[in-house]
């Protein structure tokens, strides 16, 4: 009784003290009855819920209610909105100050007897300005891995027209140097040999200028014509029925399936004949091939796959066609090939495939 | 005579190339094509001798893929991978495809003419360097083993996290090797490094 007789007259001097200890917190604090009535609210707390109400705290319940009716974007930090794991939820509040600043508001029941209602206030503007520089970085990195992606799937085209340009430059070069040459030798006395090797030199540069290889001949379709030429070059001849793909993703796995197709056909079978039946509906092509191979020397079911036909199979499924392999007195592949630019209605990049050579 | 088969997709390389062939006396040129999956059935017969082989071929067909098939279905032929392309794989993989020679259509020093003669008498030529180009400030020489991997890895548009299991290290590792190069190249973003590459042919993931 004496000891707490002692203590009495420091009572309202320690009060002050907690008090001014609480106030200068740079949080909120605000400590209620389970009703709402406040026991203990800091000064911070107060300017805080001022800045957004218009008041101080009055009472926690009513106080959290109108907090969470603060929604116009003014106001509010909306879920999801560069907070990360500082995200919104049922006793989480995150609100933009009118000074710019970003408070985080959260509610909990203090277990006891009595129980508490304690309301903090958290000033998180740092920590929110750098998760929006974060979500901006990131949405660059996407946006420059698209970039990156799309030179690639062009990257070979850039390099054949490179390349073109420098046999291009080399042709010019040799025109150029006959042309400098036969200069040299109209305005100086030269030898027999000295024009016999301009001759040359010039035979040279208009038999390259002027030549016109085999390999011009070119129909229409030449990638179709190419195979058709291997095909005959290995006594294997394709029939094509139906309309094959024009699209140009679709026409590149049609051939690869032929191509697939015809290898196995000559290598396996001793085929010399391979029909390709084409048929479009609804936006797909359904194509089948068989082979005039000899039946025994198929393998029965189901078929096994091997690289090649394992690797076109993948090839397929990225690029949204499906593919089948069936044996039944001969192998025929049988596929559906949208017709539509293949792969890019799933906005998948082939990563996977380009990770092969 | 010797039975050679032509794989090139650009009409000009090709057409020099068949002339070359042409002027020389024990050369048959049985067909000339743009892609090397085609390539791969025209051997299946057992009648070419000699394949040139382009490795960036038309429709994205590798010529280092095909080549590996050739050497698979028809032992005997050879094949010569012609490239103008520094891409520092590329030596490597035609060696692991079993691939006879490799001629470098730029930089080489030795004509196509010599290689052929060279592989056909069984004596391969293989470059004993690949070509540098400058990326940034840098000279690629001055790369790593590892710094190639990264380049190449971040080229096929791969995450950090997907380098790091890909190359067995932690991520931390790859950010390292990213800020090297970084500082090596002069660049200032993984963007423009990759773009750099691949533009001067030094990273080709696709082939």
């Amino acid at each position: 009784m004496l000891a707490c007789a002692r203590w009495l007259p420091l009572l309202p001097r320690l009060r002050g003290s907690i008090r001014e200890s609480i106030d200068s917190l740079p949080e909120g604090v605000c400590l209620c009855r389970p009703g709402g009535s406040p026991i203990l609210v800091n000064k911070k707390m107060n300017e805080v819920v001022a800045h957004l109400t218009g008041h101080v705290v009055l009472n926690a319940v009513t106080l959290w209610s109108e907090l969470s009716g603060i929604s116009d974007r003014s106001g509010a930090v909306l879920d999801g909105d560069h907070l990360g794991t500082w995200s919104p939820g049922e006793d989480t509040l995150a609100l933009h100050l009118p000074d710019g600043s970003v408070w985080q508001f959260m509610r909990r029941v203090l277990e006891g007897t009595p129980r508490y209602l304690q309301i903090e206030a958290f000033d998180i503007s740092k920590l929110y300005e750098y998760a929006k520089d974060l979500s901006e970085a990131n949405a660059l990195l996407r946006e420059q891995g698209a970039r990156q992606r799309a030179l690639l799937s062009n990257i070979a085209g850039i390099n054949r027209e490179k390349e073109l340009l420098s046999f291009k430059m080399r042709a010019h070069n040799g025109l150029g140097s006959c042309l400098l040459m036969t200069q040299h030798l109209r305005s100086a006395a030269g030898s027999s040999q000295d024009r016999a090797a301009l001759v040359d030199a010039w035979r040279g540069v208009i038999s390259g200028l002027t030549t016109a290889p085999r390999s011009d001949v070119r129909g229409i379709d030449p990638s179709r014509d190419e195979l058709d030429m291997v095909a005959d070059m290995v006594g294997c001849g394709i029939e094509y029925h139906g309309e094959p793909p024009s699209e140009p993703r679709a026409a590149t796995l049609f051939l690869a399936a032929v191509r697939e197709a015809l290898t196995n056909a000559v290598r396996h079978a001793g085929a010399t004949a391979v029909a390709v039946r084409t048929t479009k509906r609804d936006g797909r092509y359904h194509v089948e091939i068989s082979d005039n191979g000899s039946a025994e020397a198929h393998a029965p079911e189901p078929v096994r796959e091997g690289v090649g036909l394992g690797s076109l199979r993948r090839r397929f499924e990225q690029e949204g066609a499906t593919f089948e392999a069936r044996s039944s007195g001969g192998v025929t592949l049988v596929m559906d090939i949208p017709a539509d630019d293949c792969g890019e209605a799933n906005g998948t990049t082939d990563v996977e495939g380009v990770r092969t050579w | 005579m010797v039975r050679v088969l032509v794989v090139e997709d650009s009409k000009v390389a090709r057409d020099a190339i068949l002339r070359w062939l042409g002027n020389a006396a024990n050369y048959e040129v049985a067909a000339a094509l743009e892609n090397a999956a085609n390539a791969v059935v025209a051997c299946m017969g057992g009648h070419i001798d000699l394949v040139l082989m382009d490795v960036c071929t038309a429709d994205d067909e590798s010529g280092l893929a095909a080549a590996a098939r050739i050497k698979e279905i028809s032992p005997g032929t050879r094949v010569v991978i012609m490239t103008s392309m520094p891409e520092h794989s590329f030596v490597a993989k035609a060696r692991a495809a079993h691939c006879d020679s490799f001629w470098y259509k730029e930089y080489g020093e030795t004509g196509l003419l010599d290689v052929i003669e060279a592989t056909m008498r069984g004596e391969p030529v293989w470059p004993d360097e690949t070509p540098t180009v400058t990326l940034g400030i840098l000279n690629s020489a001055e790369l790593t083993r590892r710094e190639l991997d990264v380049i190449r890895l971040l080229a096929q548009g791969c995450t950090y996290e997907e380098i790091a299991a890909d190359l067995t290290v932690s991520i931390n590792t790859v950010k390292y090797h990213i800020k090297n190069l970084l500082t090596k190249t002069g660049f200032r973003s993984t963007l423009q490094l990759v773009v750099e590459a691949v533009d001067k042919g030094f990273v080709l993931p696709k082939y």
